[in-house]
């Protein structure tokens, strides 16, 4: 899945880009840890990811810096196995 | 670690089952669980959790969940793992400028030179380090130290997991006695099998084992063999550019030329310009391609690997003349390319005592014309041949072959 939210930000000098809350569905997620980021480069423009938990949830949200855009990737709520 | 004045500080920092720690602190509600990185037929990798009830990596997923019934197989994910290694690897300068990545999670380091300031104790600067990992990624690493690359692998595997080992030169002799050969890193599971075959089992075999009959059995791999089973390990910590990174140029030639000796003359600016760009990066390499396409379209190409490193242009285009003398064709050639790989820093590199002056002078001529614009100062036999310089001073890089 790749759906556009609106994310709420802090832009800090040494950590970077920090998000603080996002918005899926009409529903407001307050972030409570960020677990893991990472960047994904395709071609010219780099995504970074964020693996976030609300307390409950665990959610991979993405920033896509070319089109300046923030998307829910995926939504964990805890699994036994995945099998591609 | 000082046993002898000559002795350097390797050390070995190797992330402790790493795509599988990167998939548990992603995901916490997978932490402290067997887990498998890979895909339906293959693990690639699996957490220490899994490693317990005997899965390991290569192993079948079918095998693995036999093995494991509540084993938690996750898709692999490169990109998060190669993005995490750059981050790790980024740490790595603050320790000592002589670094070398042998893999996406391992990373050699020579600290002879810095262990200084930290308090002579290589045993502080990885702690630090481990720390430093630990706290921005949640991942443990393992340490190896010793006086070599061979024997810093060792240390780090028997330090695994999570822990630092450092093997001194006083004691290497009686560990690796009794030590398996296999644990030796580059002795695998069909050179093992050879060896236990010649009733070699324990490293101390090996090393009493008469060189001449390994070097029969093996080739020169055999006499390595022998040193490997008596800790000695020759190769340097040095920062490898990844094999498919060139610099190159390459010229098309409007309407094409007949004559080879007017090839020369662009092979040898090309040359040059390679040479050029190789010692503004601060590196030397030592594979030299050419490139040679026809108006037929036919493409020639060739390259030659040198037992030595080279940055000049000179020398370059001494290797490209004896690899255009192989090319034939009897067409008109539209294209000319030049690259350089098998790229190293120069900074490791041992010269040959009589080329030093060729190189400083090649620095001083860098300098120059980097300060008053190219070609203020040039060689006097380019001069000789008459290359024209300004016809061709707008040649193009190769895109796929950019540094």
């Amino acid at each position: 899945m790749r759906k556009e939210i609106r994310v709420g930000v802090i832009c800090d000098p040494r950590k970077g880009v920090i998000p603080v809350w996002f918005v899926f569905m009409g529903e407001k997620y307050k972030i409570k840890d960020i677990t893991y980021r990472w960047v994904v480069r395709k071609g010219v423009n780099y995504t970074d990811h964020y693996s976030v938990s609300d307390g409950e949830n665990q959610f991979e949200i993405v920033y896509d810096r070319l089109n300046a855009k923030w998307m829910i990737e995926n939504i964990y709520n805890g699994y036994d196995s995945i099998i591609p | 670690m000082k046993e002898t004045k000559r002795d350097r500080i390797i050390m070995l920092v190797d992330m402790d089952a790493f795509f599988a720690s990167c998939e548990q602190q992603e995901k916490p509600f997978l932490r402290g669980k067997p887990i498998a990185v890979g895909g339906k037929n293959i693990v690639a990798a699996c957490s220490y959790e899994a490693k317990a009830y005997g899965v390991k990596s290569g192993m079948s997923t079918y095998e693995a969940l036999e093995k494991c019934p509540s084993l938690i197989v996750v898709p692999g994910d490169m990109e998060k793992y190669a993005s995490t290694s750059r981050e790790i690897m980024k740490m790595l300068p603050d320790y000592t400028s002589e670094i070398e990545v042998f893999s996406v999670d391992e990373a050699f380091l020579d600290i002879t030179e810095t262990v200084k300031f930290w308090k002579n104790d290589p045993f502080n600067l990885a702690k630090d380090l481990r720390k430093r990992i630990k706290g921005r990624f949640g991942l443990n690493a393992s340490v190896g130290i010793s006086y070599n690359k061979l024997m810093a692998k060792l240390a780090s595997s028997l330090a695994k997991p999570n822990g630092i080992k450092m093997i001194r030169r006083n004691n290497a002799k009686n560990l690796l006695e009794n030590l398996p050969v296999e644990k030796l890193s580059g002795i695998g599971r069909k050179l093992k099998k050879e060896l236990n075959a010649l009733g070699i089992v324990t490293c101390g075999e090996l090393a009493r084992f008469p060189v001449t009959i390994l070097k029969k059995l093996f080739g020169q791999y055999g006499l390595l063999l022998h040193y490997m089973a008596m800790g000695e390990d020759n190769g340097v910590v040095e920062e490898v550019v990844p094999k498919n990174r060139a610099v190159g140029h390459s010229k098309t030639i409007p309407g094409g030329i007949e004559d080879r000796n007017t090839a020369l003359i662009y092979l040898f600016r090309l040359s040059e310009m390679v040479g050029r760009r190789v010692r503004k990066a601060g590196m030397i390499g030592k594979t030299v391609s050419i490139t040679v396409r026809y108006e037929d379209f036919f493409t020639f190409t060739k390259q030659m690997t040198l037992s030595y490193y080279i940055e000049s242009g000179e020398e370059i285009y001494r290797v490209v003349k004896e690899l255009f003398m192989e090319a034939g064709g009897e067409h008109k050639i539209r294209l000319l390319g030049v690259s350089l790989s098998g790229l190293v820093k120069a900074s490791r590199q041992i010269r040959i005592k009589e080329n030093e002056k060729a190189i400083r002078l090649d620095r001083a001529v860098d300098a120059i014309n980097d300060r008053y614009g190219e070609d203020t100062v040039k060689r006097a036999s380019f001069e000789l041949i008459r290359v024209p310089v300004r016809s061709i001073s707008n040649f193009e890089k190769h895109p796929d072959l950019e540094l």
